[in-house]
């Protein structure tokens, strides 16, 4: 209770001496496409008192009444300046100018813009949509989840792989949002490939540690991805052809300056592929075999502008992963498949209500939904027929409302609080029998049944400067409501910025948060057949805090040096229990086959980043250590997490050779994951033993993930070849993945050798292989933009 | 520029021929496991109603290794604490176990037992378990036909009901019918046959107990207060057909050692052939080696069918 007093009293300050003070207000918007830029300092050279816009390009300055000298700036654009006398509430929009065409080269063109020591988040880290275009990515494929995998503290979960694993977190411990839905799936292709089109992205931002109060909803880390949202000038494209897949982006305005849609695309053609060969085989077989092999995403968004104080957006992302075979001959037909993918929808109402106040609303919708199909049936001679007919299917579904205010009361502070609501229906794996034979037919459901429950959330916090010290003091309540269950969390929140001589800051923060859906997932792998489910009666909700302190600096023109500490520690972190399993049982409460416990993770994290230049990239490096313990868990000892990594390292490198050829590197290592294998045995007294000669003998690793992996290394390397066009821009892009053909392992198998013997015979011994999955793969793309 | 692109190119091809070895494009690798060193493996589970306390002596080794198991007969025993000092074990090479004799009531609740063997080829091992105190069995309730099965059939329910006492406590439940009933040629006709006890009641999973099926718990969700555990047999319950047949339930506090390693056993078992199944920890206690050296205390409630 005292907390919240001094929260509230903290934020009423700024109220005090509002006389004979008016606001500047307005958009920051791309003069060429008029999106929102994101983030951009607006500053008052005079007073010393600034701001920057919010997520989309609002701003609010509330200065004294005298004259101002306005800076507007922003990363890759040219300053615009005003200087006037303040005497009334002004309004100013500004169209910011990109200071150089090629889009690859606007990024590290300016070098102005809020330096990292200034900012008083941590933990936060905005990745230019152009850099993760310009990384070296497996089969051309852009990819924004891989690109952040490069970046301190947050690891991939194995080879290819796009989960990621955010301070010693688990997937599920991560709020992915699109356009602020969440999105329950990110990965295609058993997870190689991420589902975000880069193309129609806009911004990305994660943020792992020092949560303001405005994110919840999960422990680790909230990864922010923002769509475009279309161009309200003029028609452009871009699109790519690549080795596995192509994609095409269309934007443009409906009616300028009003309204806009953007609409971009991207599948696959492994089955395009396919089908020659496929055809082919059926020419020669009386079978006749049919084949969807494929992914596909499409984002749509369609912009409309009412006027300055009202905007809408409706955006949509379809995607999905479809593999089924079919083979049917004269009597008999067998198919069978997975299919997964994610619909979801929102709808975003922006309102400046005045020019100190702004709000936002949104309903979204997300769903997610994994089918797995197995179909046969058989006609017989007699003329009798059977069939068979299996349906494995799980998914969530949410429905959900946000009301979001940023209120500006007076430079220094940067009030943000709201609330929302989701409802969430789950349905946790189930299998629909179907078995007929003849006249007689057997229809039944196997597994759990649908879940519900109900989520809110409210928050209040305050972004302020005092003197040199900046301060994110906030407060984050969210209940649950699940049954006749009603969890509820409070969650304070408070980052601190303390800018030192010579430009250093140093910087902390305390967080923490609640999560009350969890994913259940085979520690050893993951599989879109992982199943979202509600905290329950039994099953507690997941809570955590974590402290991080650290320091920042910018060294000479534009290189970024942070240095952060972190230790995190979690509750009621959910896994199976040993021997559980997700495939057999389904006759069985999910909640039976899973255990709660404790989670530690703790390290450091280096990030050296140089934005300008020819050469531009970052080093990151993590030192942690990361650990689980649960009661029914490796009896009860704490163990080592499975990426417990105690180093990972990722080095990128992107040269500019002239403005058509760049080249660019990443290398990665990492300490090779912790797995269990059973290295030894030994008899026990079984039951049988009465019965039976000789003994049972059970094998054993000693402990959990005992056991570690190879280290992973990695070199990916691109080439990009840029021109201009008479009609547009090309650019061919030429990569190799793992360019040194390091055997990153994927997974150990046990397996049995047959090895001769002196005498000749052969006997039967048991081997263990590290399998790698992805060796040197070279590729090719051709992009354009127009 | 051209010269760079094909340095890199040229680089880039021996760098990835480099790293191959003889098969060069082959993405499996054979590992080493590390060294196991062999350790003396032990089983012995000791119970208060029994008379006898058997001991396997064993020994580890690695799952990469030719050599057979050993049991040794010249293993030195000592199981030392209240009741059992100067016990003597001898070795029965029917089953390679060591057995003694222990005297009725031997268990002493509360007290500590400690467990060395020493072999000589191997380091000595001990072990200690503290002897869980005898639980409290207040009822045992036997209703025909007032249980439903989790698929809905109608069975017979048999409630337990124990008072739990403060403190971390496991148990399990296992039951067995006496029966006893005149035939037609008017001959006695009497002998046992065991219960299998199942539950819809999350807090209690399956082990074999003392080479008998049981229902296994821990005291987390009800501890120090009464708990009823309701439970119902697939088994036919004579109940009001043979005059002096008895239904015994017997209920076990079992240390936590033994509770873990009954528990972490099914699963492994469970898990056994599943490659989708999370991996299973047997659990083991034994200093400078492996297995389990567990104890139990038990209780029997015996009600008339």
């Amino acid at each position: 209770m005292k907390q919240l007093q001094l929260l509230l009293g903290l934020m009423a300050l700024p109220l005090l001496g509002l006389a004979q003070k008016h606001t500047i207000s307005g958009y920051l918007r791309d003069a060429t496409s008029g999106e929102p830029l994101i983030s951009a300092n607006i500053y008052d050279r005079y007073s010393d008192q600034g701001t920057v816009t919010n997520v989309y390009g609002f701003y609010s300055l509330t200065l004294p009444a005298d004259s101002v000298h306005i800076n507007f700036s922003y990363i890759g654009y040219e300053s615009a300046e005003h200087t006037f006398l303040l005497q009334q509430d002004t309004t100013l929009n500004i169209d910011m100018d990109g200071a150089v065409q090629l889009e690859e080269v606007v990024v590290r063109a300016s070098r102005q813009g809020e330096r990292i020591e200034e900012r008083s988040q941590m933990s936060q880290m905005t990745v230019p949509v152009e850099q993760i275009k310009m990384a070296p990515v497996l089969l051309g494929e852009t990819d924004v989840l891989k690109t952040l995998q490069l970046l301190p503290g947050v690891q991939s979960g194995g080879e290819g792989q796009t989960g990621l694993y955010v301070r010693g977190g688990s997937p599920d411990q991560n709020l992915v949002m699109l356009d602020g839905v969440p999105i329950y799936n990110t990965s295609h292709l058993l997870g190689i490939f991420s589902v975000f089109n880069a193309d129609a992205v806009k911004n990305v931002t994660l943020t792992k540690g020092g949560f303001p109060a405005r994110y919840g909803g999960r422990l680790s880390s909230i990864l922010e991805i923002n769509m475009k949202e279309g161009n309200l000038q003029e028609w452009h494209g871009e699109g790519a052809v690549g080795m596995i897949s192509s994609r095409l982006t269309l934007e443009g305005p409906i009616k300028k300056d009003k309204t806009s849609i953007l609409v971009s695309g991207r599948r696959t053609y492994a089955d395009l592929l396919f089908r020659p060969i496929v055809a082919l085989a059926n020419q020669q077989s009386e079978e006749d075999v049919k084949i969807k092999l494929h992914f596909y995403d499409f984002n749509a968004k369609l912009q409309h502008k009412f006027n300055d104080k009202h905007r809408l957006y409706l955006s949509a992302y379809l995607g999905a992963d479809v593999f089924f075979s079919d083979v049917t001959d004269d009597e008999d037909s067998f198919g069978g498949g997975i299919d997964w993918g994610n619909s979801i929808s929102a709808l975003r109402w922006n309102w400046q209500i005045s020019n100190k106040l702004f709000a936002n609303t949104t309903l979204t919708y997300s769903r997610f939904q994994i089918d797995v199909i197995a179909e046969q049936s058989s006609r017989y001679e007699d003329g009798s027929e059977e069939s068979f007919s299996a349906n494995y299917f799980s998914g969530i579904e949410d429905w959900a409302g946000r009301i979001d205010f940023d209120y500006l009361p007076a430079p220094g502070h940067y009030i943000r609080f709201g609330g929302g609501v989701t409802n969430h229906t789950y349905r946790p794996g189930a299998l629909n029998l179907d078995v007929a034979f003849d006249q007689e037919r057997f229809d039944t459901l196997i597994g759990s049944q649908n879940e519900f429950s109900d989520e809110l959330f409210i928050y209040v916090e305050d972004d302020m400067q005092l003197g040199k010290l900046k301060a994110n003091v906030g407060l984050h309540g969210s209940g649950f409501k699940v049954g006749d269950q009603f969890y509820t969390s409070l969650q304070p929140r408070i980052g601190l910025n303390y800018l030192l001589p010579k430009d250093v800051a140093l910087k902390a923060s305390f967080a923490t948060m609640a999560q009350f859906i969890n994913l259940l997932t085979s520690e050893s792998f993951s599989l879109p057949t992982d199943l979202w489910v509600p905290s329950t009666e039994r099953i507690k909700p997941q809570e955590s805090w974590q402290v991080a302190a650290g320091a920042a600096k910018t060294f000479g023109d534009g290189i970024e040096v942070s240095l952060e500490g972190y230790y995190k520690k979690m509750y009621n972190v959910i896994s199976y229990k040993e021997g559980a399993s997700f495939l057999f049982g389904l006759e069985n409460d999910w909640q039976d086959k899973v255990t709660q416990g404790e989670g530690e993770s703790y390290g450091a994290e280096l990030f050296v980043q140089k934005k300008f230049g020819r050469t531009t990239g970052w080093l990151g490096y993590t030192l942690s250590w990361n650990y689980r313990q649960f009661d029914e868990i490796n009896g009860g000892r704490r163990y080592p997490f499975r990426y417990d990594r105690r180093h990972d390292l990722s080095l990128v490198v992107n040269h500019d050779f002239n403005e058509r050829i760049s080249l660019s590197g990443a290398w990665v290592y990492g300490t090779g994951n912790a797995v269990t294998i059973n290295t030894f045995e030994y008899p026990i007294n079984y039951f049988g033993s009465d019965f039976f000669s000789g003994f049972s003998t059970i094998q054993s690793g000693g402990e959990r993930n005992a056991f570690r992996m190879t280290d992973y290394h990695r070199l990916d390397l691109s080439l990009r070849m840029t021109k201009q066009m008479k009609r547009h821009v090309r650019t061919w892009v030429f990569g190799v993945y793992n360019a040194y053909f390091h055997r990153n392992p994927y997974f150990i198998l046990a397996d049995r050798d047959l090895v001769q013997q002196p005498d000749g015979s052969l006997e039967e011994q048991p081997v263990f292989r590290e399998v790698s999955i992805l060796p040197i793969i070279p590729s090719i793309s051709y992009q354009f933009k127009f | 520029m051209r010269h760079i692109l094909f340095f890199a190119i040229g680089l880039l091809t021996a760098m990835s021929f480099s790293s191959c070895g003889e098969d060069a494009f082959t993405q499996i690798v054979d590992i080493e496991l590390p060294e196991h060193e062999p350790r003396l493996a032990v089983h012995a589970l000791a119970f208060s109603e029994s008379d006898a306390f058997g001991v396997l002596v064993s020994n580890s080794r690695s799952v990469l290794s030719k050599e057979e198991f050993s049991v040794f007969p010249d293993a030195e025993i000592q199981f030392s604490g209240p009741n059992v000092d100067g016990v003597t074990f001898s070795y029965a090479p029917d089953d390679g176990r060591h057995y003694n004799v222990l005297s009725q009531g031997w268990a002493a609740g509360d007290e500590v037992y400690t467990l060395d063997i020493q072999q000589t080829d191997y380091p000595s091992i001990r072990a200690q378990q503290r002897m869980p105190r005898a639980p409290i069995v207040l009822d045992v309730i036997v209703d025909e036909e007032g249980a439903l099965s989790e698929s809905g059939e109608r069975l017979d329910e048999i409630v337990i009901e124990i008072q739990d006492e403060p403190g971390e406590h496991y148990y399990a439940l296992q039951g067995e019918v006496d029966y006893r009933y005149v035939d037609e040629n008017n001959d006695t006709i009497s002998g046992y046959y065991s219960v299998w006890l199942e539950s819809n009641d999350p807090i209690l999973s399956y082990a074999e107990v003392d080479r008998r099926g049981a229902l296994i718990c821990s005291d987390g969700a009800f501890n120090g207060n009464t708990y009823r555990f309701a439970t119902y047999t697939w088994e036919d319950l004579p109940i009001g057909l043979m005059s002096g047949s008895k239904l015994r339930i017997r209920v076990t506090s079992l240390s936590r050692d033994a509770f873990l390693y009954y528990r972490s056993l099914d699963q492994y078992w469970e898990a056994d052939g599943n490659p989708f199944a999370e991996p299973v920890t047997v659990h083991s206690n034994i200093e400078n080696g492996y297995g389990i050296f567990g104890l139990g205390h038990t209780r029997v409630f015996s009600v008339d069918l």
